[in-house]
This record gives structure tokens, sequence and C-alpha cells, in this order.
């Protein structure tokens, strides 16, 4: 798959942002985004994905070591999924309401296309690793960004203790006058639309002071 | 008309792109409808023979023995396989066979993995394969409606930021909440 030179979710690297790229951004980010309902949801999505990306490299580099190339094709989908299965595991076991909730979202971790471009850029594993995170680091922003606005505006708090523990509430206004809009699953079409031509702005302006 | 009725569901109301969020259809310039008919009917085939393997597998094996957890692993080996089957057929007649748009092919096979881990959730076998019809049919749906709208929104006059992915994903969810409100009909 041709996608070598496309992961503009690493904001420490410099790249041309095309509109293959900003696509690519888009097909990766929307499955995330279906768990962004609430922001302790979220935050347990990343934490887990943080997980399955670097067993996921980690199976990827060794998978390039140890098969030949007409193999590793399908060895490296087989690890993916099969990585995806023991995280989704590993929630089935610690958080069982978010299992319940999210568990076809977990699964598809496995299609996530951070993992395959980051194998595509790097050769060695200390520097797909660094790069794997730094990606991630970018894909988190968003997808907290999408959270929040998506949380506060849809209910008019941000509520934690409904997947783990820990118990906080914050009240930020009445929730009869939410937006209930955001509580579908579309509305993430319309937050990441604006949320990326915020960053479509923010990157044509530094090109233009260039 | 129970199937029907999946059908009409699966399409519309639980569509994959539109509902699951999952393979946000994108094209080149280059795309032409005819890449999209091969391609939607490429899928159709794929998830229909990958579904009558998978479901009876996952009803007579995998669930009884408490093996569900397994079920993602087979359905991407069976899909893998399903589609370079049809691949080959149709290389062989000469189709536009499974165009990658944009170089992606992980596009159509994330959506036909996510048609086999929705359908084994249906109490038939019937049941699963028209689900599996529906979801495909709805993203042809959508892929059809983005080719259709896609060149429109390119054309001069929008803000420059909103350019290109950011005005289409809008678009999108204004489609989708149309679609959303079809749902009153069943």
């Amino acid at each position: 798959m041709d996608v070598k030179g496309l992961n503009i979710f690493n904001v420490f690297k410099k790249r041309t942002v095309t509109e293959k790229s900003m696509a690519i951004l888009a097909i990766t980010l929307l499955p995330a985004l279906f768990v962004t309902n609430s922001l302790e949801a979220t935050i347990l999505y990343l934490i887990y994905f943080l997980v399955y990306l670097i067993l996921v490299l980690l199976v990827q580099m060794l998978i390039k070591k140890v098969f030949p190339k007409e193999m590793a094709i399908y060895a490296s989908v087989i690890g993916s999924v099969g990585v995806a299965i023991i995280v989704s595991q590993f929630i089935d076991a610690f958080h069982i309401g978010f299992a319940n909730n999210y568990l076809l979202y977990i699964y598809l971790f496995a299609i996530n296309l951070i993992p395959i471009m980051v194998k595509e850029d790097n050769d060695d594993l200390g520097k797909s690793l660094v790069d794997g995170i730094q990606s991630f680091l970018g894909f988190a922003v968003i997808v907290i960004i999408v959270a929040l606005i998506r949380e506060v505006l849809g209910t008019g708090s941000i509520v934690f203790g409904n997947y783990t523990n820990v118990k906080f509430s914050l009240k930020l206004f009445e929730s009869s006058k939410a937006l209930l809009i955001f509580n579908n699953a579309f509305s993430n079409f319309i937050i990441l639309g604006i949320v990326l031509a915020i960053v479509q702005l923010v990157l044509n302006r530094k090109e233009e002071v260039k | 008309m129970t199937y029907l009725a999946i059908i009409f569901s699966s399409v519309f109301i639980s569509n994959i792109v539109l509902s699951s969020l999952i393979g946000l259809p994108v094209f080149d310039k280059e795309t032409k409808l005819k890449d999209l008919g091969s391609n939607i009917l490429s899928l159709l085939i794929v998830v229909i023979i990958s579904s009558m393997i998978v479901y009876p597998v996952y009803d007579l094996l995998l669930k009884p023995e408490g093996w569900e957890f397994l079920t993602p692993l087979f359905s991407i080996l069976v899909v893998r396989n399903v589609k370079l089957l049809v691949n080959l057929v149709f290389e062989r007649v000469k189709l536009p066979y499974n165009k990658k748009f944009f170089g992606i092919s992980e596009i159509s096979t994330a959506v036909i993995f996510t048609s086999m881990l929705l359908l084994v959730n249906n109490p038939t076998f019937l049941e699963s394969v028209f689900q599996g019809i529906g979801l495909v049919l709805g993203y042809g749906l959508v892929m059809v409606l983005v080719f259709t709208i896609k060149p429109r929104l390119d054309l001069p006059g929008g803000p420059k930021s909103f350019q290109g992915i950011p005005i289409l994903l809008v678009t999108l969810g204004l489609v989708a909440m149309v679609f959303l409100g079809l749902a009153g009909i069943l």
C-alpha cells in the first residue's frame, strides 16, 4: 500500500499537506471518533490504542525479520488482528462496560492506518517506535478535542465514572440547553470537518509566512 | 418483508459509513463511475461469499465452544482470501477489478471486515447474508454520493481552509442527518 510519507499525525516531522494525506488523516480518525461520546471513554480508548500501537510495531518488526517477503503481508495482517484480539481480552477483563459498548471499535484497531504508515516510513525498531508515539500524540490531540466538544455541547457537563473508578463531575451549563445533535455519531463528521479546516488554515498561514 | 427491512435498515439507518464511521470513500480525479460500479460489484460478491463461510463457522463452532474472540481473526483470513479469488476472476473477465482509489486498498477491506463482525450477531444465516448485502449497498450509495458531490464542492468560491476533505466531511454529516430522519419508516 502506498502511504509512504503521508503521515501528518506526527507534528514533529515536516510534511507537506496534500489532499491525499488529509484523506488518510480523516480515514484513520473516523472510526476512533465513534468512541468520543464521553471524554472518559475516549481516554480509555487512547490508552488501549497506545498499548496496541507499541505491541503491533514490535510484532511488525519481528515479522519483517523472520518471514520472507511473500509471507510477510499475510503474517502482518494476522499479527495486527491478533494483537487487537489480545488488547480486547484485556479490556474485557479490566473494563467490561467499555468492552460491551465498544468491542467492535477495539477490533478495528487492526485496520488503523497509523502502524502501516509508521512501518512504511521507518526501517528500524527504535525509529518506528518514536515515530509511532509521536504520531499517536497528534492522533490523541484531535480525538480529545472532538470528545471535549461533543461531551460539553452535547450534555453540558463532563462526567467520569461510567467505565472506571475515577468519580468526577463538572457541570458547565444546564442539560436542557445542551445541543442533543452532538450525541449522535454523525456529528463527528461536522466537528472533524471544522477541526481539519482549522488545521488547514494554520498550515496555509505558516506556508504563506514562509 | 423482514429481509427487505434488513436491507433498508443497513443501507439507510445503520449505514456503515454514516452511522458506524467506517470506510470514508475518497477518490482521485481520474476515477470514473464505471470503476465505482465494478468496485461495488466486487465488494458485494466478496461479502456474500465471506458471510456464507463466516456465519456458519461462527454459529456452529466458535459460539458453542466459547471462542467468539477468534471471530475477527477468522473473518480477516476469509475476507483476504475471498478477495484474492474475486480479484482473479475479475482479472479473467477483464473488469477493472478492485481499483485502489488513492492507492488505498485497505478501505474496502475495512468495510468487509466490519460487515463480517456486524453480521455474525444476526439470529439466522439468511438475515446475516442480507445484512451483508445491505451494508455493501449502503457503502456503494455513499460512494456514488461522494463521487457526484465532490466535483461541486471543489468549485471555487468557498473558504480556502475548507477546500478538499473538510467540506466533504461537513457535507457527509448533513447527509447522515437526512438519512437518520428515515429511521421512522421502519
